[in-house]
């Protein structure tokens, strides 16, 4: 295996993800949905429609009931009940620390763009292979590259993209809220904002990594479209709807990040580590079996 | 599938019994073939044959279910060591719409190895000479079906590999072009070893110096196209004009030769009772002889049976 060869892929690559359809629907649904979910936070303070505690004050019962639920500690109406009196303590501490500890809007903005980048990443990085693979495009590299190369190259051209992609989105909302709302230090929102771009390349690799390996291993872009948006965003409804059953079912959560990724943004410097560690034991374990099953398969 | 160093260096790609089967159908049954090194080699059969089959299994796109495959020194398909040794020209295949032509050259050029500035004066040269020039900044969507097919070939033949497959890659070109293409195979040849496979046999019988016959995945016949050819032996003559029924008869009547058939229009074709290759020879000098003794001239002549005519004979016209 040559790194220059995965190099040469990856980086001819992403001219060509900008190129296609899927690509561009990538960028427009990242930005378009991306900034409209931000958007009511941010109208909610700049309307003054309620004053800023209020807002925060109910944005920590929501944010520590959602946590509480990614980290399966209940189904989900007992945790809604439960933040409603006040008696969800750990995850209360957690919403705590985002919403006073740091800057409390960009916090909430993150808590909700977690939930949606896996998403996004799956209806922008479903077609790094199968297209390819459906019109043979592929043969015309292979006898240059091997299959193991091929593969990388692609899933570090997509995974850059996306990071890159990424970022950019909450760069802009960190700029827009430290240009038009006069309310945190551009120190502090810096700060929180480089972490949490950070933060946000880690956990997108994982899911970009699955994108790879199902993309690599179905002909139809359309199909392999279909099965990255139904296992990314089926896993953690078919989770939660199932603990309701029988509470062990809820660890499905953790075939993908779901179980963990909000560890990301934890209190807890090690419980983070162990978070960003997870992100990327996830994505070797999608790569190596994405690979594997790439390499012995009819192409 | 297993792999043994003992190839003869002669040999640019050695099969035995490779079989494959998509289901119930067996596209290739027990599939038998040696390819000499720099030879122009003709793999030929009718839709269906699995010649396509044949070059996607050598190429590493499939996998077989059985059997042996040495290329190049006894690799085996997908041996990192034959990356940018081996090319192909699928057949199906489409261009990445969604990259230049040049980008997509280019990047095939620096897989191998070429430096940028390399590589991009490599692919504009090669476009240039299969009339693809003005189209490197262009994508593949305002292509031709012929412009197309030469745009793969054109990335079968970049680099240096010493052993390249063609899978029709004539079809839908212009004679300009296609002649163009035969040229192209030709010269490459001097240094590698070109597998061609076309429909088009009297393409293949003028190009190829040796040659194999497909049928549902069996290898019917293999060797150079001279040897396939004067298998069956026969004379065949066309005459300034037609013979008369005594000509005829005095032809017939010579040691070794049959009774002929009239194609019409001057044109005849003498069954040669001779096996031995001297015997022929005798038997073909004394037709000519009889004929240059009446003071008739033979317009062209040719010893042995045409591809088609053996191709006919050996595959099956079942097959779809």
């Amino acid at each position: 295996m040559q790194s220059r060869r995965i190099r040469l892929v990856s980086l001819y690559s992403i001219p060509a993800i900008l190129r296609n359809g899927s690509g561009i629907t990538y960028v427009f649904i990242t930005f378009v949905l991306g900034i409209t979910i931000t958007e009511p936070l941010l109208v909610f303070y700049e309307s003054g429609i309620l004053p800023i505690d209020e807002v925060l004050s109910k944005l920590e019962i929501a944010i520590s009931v959602l946590l509480a639920a990614v980290s399966l500690e209940g189904t989900f109406p007992d945790l809604v009940d439960l933040g409603g009196k006040g008696e969800l303590t750990g995850a209360a501490e957690w919403a705590t620390y985002l919403l006073h500890q740091r800057p409390a809007l960009l916090s909430a903005v993150f808590v909700l763009e977690m939930l949606c980048i896996p998403l996004f990443v799956a209806t922008g990085a479903f077609n790094q292979l199968s297209g390819d693979l459906q019109f043979g495009a592929i043969r015309y590299q292979l006898l240059r590259v091997s299959r193991t190369e091929l593969f990388l190259g692609r899933f570090f051209g997509m995974a850059a993209f996306s990071i890159l992609l990424i970022s950019t989105l909450l760069l802009a909302v960190v700029l827009y809220m430290g240009l038009r709302l006069d309310l945190y230090e551009w120190g502090e929102l810096l700060a929180w904002g480089s972490r949490g771009i950070l933060l946000f390349a880690v956990m997108s690799i994982p899911y970009v990594a699955l994108c790879t390996m199902i993309s690599a291993n179905v002909r139809s872009p359309f199909g392999s479209l279909i099965l990255t948006s139904a296992v990314i965003s089926g896993v953690p409804l078919v989770s939660l709807s199932a603990m309701t059953a029988w509470a062990p079912l809820g660890k499905i959560l953790y075939l993908l990040p779901w179980g963990f990724q909000h560890r990301l943004f934890h209190p807890d410097p090690q419980q983070a580590l162990l978070a960003v560690a997870g992100c990327f034991a996830y994505t070797a374990i999608y790569l190596v079996l994405g690979c594997l099953l790439f390499r012995r398969r009819d192409l | 599938m297993s792999t043994s160093p003992a190839v003869p260096p002669s040999s640019a790609l050695d099969l035995e019994g490779v079989t494959r089967t998509f289901g119930k159908l067996r596209a290739l049954d027990g599939t038998t073939l040696s390819i000499p090194k720099r030879s122009i080699f003709g793999l030929v059969g009718p839709n269906g044959a699995g010649k396509t089959t044949l070059f996607s299994v050598i190429a590493g796109f499939l996998q077989p279910d059985a059997g042996r495959i040495e290329i190049l020194d006894g690799l085996a398909p997908g041996d990192s060591r034959l990356l940018g040794r081996m090319s192909i020209l699928p057949q199906d295949a489409l261009f990445d719409r969604n990259m230049t032509i040049v980008d997509q050259l280019m990047l095939l050029r620096r897989l191998e190895g070429a430096s940028r500035r390399n590589a991009r004066l490599e692919v504009a040269e090669a476009l240039t000479r299969v009339g693809l020039g003005d189209y490197l900044e262009r994508g593949v969507s305002v292509l031709s079906h012929g412009m197309s097919k030469r745009l793969g070939i054109v990335q079968a033949f970049l680099g240096d590999p010493e052993l390249i497959f063609l899978d029709e890659p004539t079809s839908g070109l212009d004679p300009r072009n296609a002649k163009r293409v035969r040229e192209v195979i030709r010269e490459l040849s001097v240094h590698a070893t070109v597998v061609v496979s076309s429909h088009n046999l009297f393409e293949l019988q003028d190009l190829c110096d040796h040659v194999a016959i497909l049928d549902r995945g069996v290898v019917k016949a293999q060797g150079s196209m001279s040897e396939i050819t004067r298998g069956a032996r026969r004379l065949e003559i066309e005459l300034e004009r037609t013979l008369v029924g005594e000509e005829r008869a005095a032809i017939e009547a010579l040691a070794g030769v049959r009774v002929a058939e009239d194609l019409g229009g001057g044109r005849y074709i003498f069954p040669l009772e001779a096996i031995e290759n001297e015997q022929g020879n005798r038997t073909v000098r004394a037709i000519l002889g009889e004929l240059l003794r009446r003071e008739i001239t033979p317009r062209s002549f040719r010893e042995g049976s045409s591809l088609e005519e053996i191709f006919l004979q050996l595959t099956d016209d079942t097959s779809e």
